[in-house]
């Protein structure tokens, strides 16, 4: 890769980073969801769908926020480093809200389709 | 692969530094608050202070996620090959707390919170959604007044109860009846008020 290229590929991979800062929420709320997981295998299950630019930082903070909001059921099991793990599930509050994002997402993601047949009848 | 116990350590360290910037106000105890604000003006004189600080279930909580949570981000970073060391310190770049973005996220729900969230706005749908923690407000009101309110009645009825007895068996030392009344009108009134304050708190707790 040269550096135009790799200049290239840091500006869109901040580029993705940005738009995808106001869905992160609702795509770590849907990974759990979809089954119960802990911190860190959600920054695993997030690269593994191409989500890389996603900074584990971030996640953790997420998380943290979440948790404070009641969106989570949590248990915890021991691990092999002294302090238990947390498992994370939704809470009731946390089905109303991914079920709130998921309706924001329709809405916008057909907005900016509409924004672009526009373009393209134009 | 597992870390050395020299890389635990190190992660145990920087996660107790760490915990406290994840947790509300209301999470921490008078003593952390004081540490957080020495922190910033005399990071010295607090470090040494640390040793001595009491801590709360909360932060301790918070150091245990952290510390699980740096640690399978080690481990995933030296299974792609980076070294022990290599991993640890990009680990540690990487989940060191930034007050400026956590800050803002922070106000930005508690703008949420305190604006679009009270018990009126119904579920916020308007706003996007339902947001949840608004009744906090409600709660701390509503324990302000069981104060207030059982200081105040507490107050007037010892008064009336220490003027009458001493009207009627003092005599001319009437006057003590009143004010031997009122301060015991007020401690009486402080503890029904933490009474009620515990049960409201158990309410909120347990989601009633």
């Amino acid at each position: 890769m040269d550096t135009h290229d790799s200049a290239c590929a840091k500006n869109t991979a901040g580029a993705t980073s940005e738009m995808l800062k106001g869905v992160l929420e609702g795509m770590v709320l849907e990974i759990i969801r979809q089954e119960e997981v802990y911190g860190y295998e959600i920054v695993r299950r997030l690269g593994a769908l191409g989500f890389e630019a996603i900074a584990e930082g971030t996640v953790y903070a997420l998380l943290a926020r979440l948790e404070r909001r009641r969106l989570f059921v949590i248990s915890r099991r021991p691990s092999e480093l002294g302090p238990p793990r947390k498992f994370y599930r939704l809470s009731d509050r946390g089905k109303k809200e991914l079920a709130a994002f998921w309706l924001r997402w329709e809405q916008l993601a057909e907005c900016i389709e509409q924004l672009r047949d526009n373009k393209k009848e134009g | 692969m597992a870390v050395s116990e020299a890389t635990k350590k190190q992660i145990e360290e920087f996660s107790r530094e760490q915990a406290h910037h994840y947790l509300d106000r209301a999470e921490l105890t008078y003593w952390e608050k004081l540490h957080d604000k020495a922190e910033r003006t005399r990071r010295k004189v607090s470090r040494k202070a640390a040793r001595f600080k009491s801590r709360s279930d909360q932060s301790i909580e918070a150091q245990g996620d952290r510390m699980v949570y740096m640690n399978d981000f080690v481990e995933d970073l030296m299974s792609k090959g980076a070294s022990e060391a290599e991993a640890f310190e990009q680990a540690r770049s990487e989940l060191v707390y930034d007050s400026g973005s956590e800050r803002a996220a922070d106000v930005s729900e508690q703008y949420v919170e305190r604006y679009f969230d009270f018990p009126g706005c119904l579920d916020g749908s308007a706003f996007g959604g339902e947001r949840g923690n608004s009744d906090r407000g409600a709660l701390y009101a509503a324990i302000g007044m069981y104060y207030s309110g059982s200081v105040l009645v507490s107050c007037i009825l010892g008064a009336a109860v220490g003027l009458a007895v001493g009207m009627a068996v003092l005599d001319t030392w009437f006057w003590v009846g009143p004010i031997v009344g009122l301060v015991a009108g007020a401690v009486f009134g402080v503890g029904v008020a933490m009474l009620l304050h515990a049960r409201a708190l158990r309410g909120a707790a347990s989601g009633r």
